[in-house]
């Protein structure tokens, strides 16, 4: 009796051994299990959908040319997470170069709503944000004012709940590099946020000074 | 509320929570459910795989530029010793040497000068 195997049920070590055989079909099955991962790490780190495709498609391409180098029985998951990773960083650099990061200060809206949730997250210490477009809205922009390395740090630290030891292996920096990195970028964080109030708190000075003037 | 209160643990967690926030968000529409996804990756694959690397199309690029550099350096090279033959010729010129001195020097000299006495030898014993 013939037993029906479909795609979902090969292992990834099976399906790399089938691409490097020249199966073409084994590597869109592979595509398939972990592209939902694959965009979600691009959209960690860019908001334009163009942005993230090409981070995705990217990572893919370099995937399919490197698949040689693919330690068998290695998670195939954190290894095209490594790739996306490390396109994404490495695209932060290049717009920074290019001084393509744009910086764009919150409209007046968006700063009563941080007012609003860091009175939250005052009150209660695991107090969560349920509101999550917006807040990926802010982070976007306060993120822009931050380096690379900052950026890389605290995304995969807080959204992609890296450890440590996960984000030295995956950026291949020393774990004490990543610590240091980590202190500087949740300081770059505050700094940002603090500017935004102080910023705020000119304002209604001025408005202050134009009613009593 | 007075900001002037707020601590550097507040914020840092604000930070934290919108970080934590902002990954959760998910569109409806994401791209990652795109059916044209996987036949733009496979012409990207095709398009990457038929590029020359890195090397070769260096190679290519430099090709024109290293034939107008070699036929530069070729004219100069020939401009040069031209130069120095012209210059090393008017020295000696200059140097009272006359031209034929210059232009047949004194060995090639003292072979004629040996022919015409070899002849003039001849000649006085013909006599």
């Amino acid at each position: 009796m013939a037993i029906a195997i479909s795609a979902s049920d090969i292992s990834d070590d099976l399906l790399v051994e089938n691409i490097l055989a020249g199966d073409s079909s084994a590597f869109e099955t592979i595509v398939e299990r972990y592209r939902r991962r694959v965009f979600a790490i691009a959209r960690h780190f860019f908001r334009q959908p163009e942005t993230v495709e090409d981070i995705a498609q990217e990572t893919f391409t370099k995937a399919f040319f490197a698949l040689h180098s693919y330690q068998r029985g290695a998670s195939l998951e954190y290894w095209l997470a490594r790739i996306a990773v490390n396109n994404c960083y490495d695209e932060l650099r290049r717009r920074k170069s290019k001084g393509e990061l744009t910086v764009s200060d919150l409209t007046d809206d968006e700063v009563n709503w941080l007012d609003n949730k860091l009175s939250q997250v005052s009150m209660h210490k695991h107090a969560q944000i349920s509101d999550y477009q917006t807040a990926a809205e802010i982070t976007g922009k306060l993120l822009t004012k931050i380096s690379p390395e900052d950026r890389t740090i605290l995304i995969l630290l807080h959204a992609e709940e890296y450890s440590i030891a996960e984000i030295a292996k995956a950026m291949n920096w020393s774990e004490a590099k990543v610590k240091i990195r980590a202190f500087r970028a949740r300081h770059s964080l505050r700094s940002a946020l603090k500017r935004l109030n102080l910023t705020e708190q000119r304002k209604e000075q001025q408005e202050a000074a134009f009613l009593a003037g | 509320m007075k900001r002037q209160k707020i601590s550097n643990e507040q914020l840092d967690r604000l930070g934290v929570a919108l970080l934590q926030a902002a990954a959760k968000d998910q569109p409806e529409n994401a791209d990652s459910s795109s059916p044209y996804f996987m036949s733009r990756l496979r012409a990207r694959i095709n398009e990457e795989q038929n590029t020359p690397v890195f090397w070769e199309t260096s190679i290519l690029a430099a090709r024109n530029w290293l034939f107008g550099f070699s036929a530069v350096a070729l004219i100069f090279f020939i401009s040069s010793v031209w130069s120095v033959q012209n210059l090393s010729l008017q020295a000696n010129i200059n140097r009272g040497e006359s031209s034929e001195t210059v232009l047949f020097p004194a060995e090639e000299v003292s072979v004629l000068e040996r022919l015409n006495d070899d002849s003039a030898n001849s000649l006085e014993e013909q006599k």
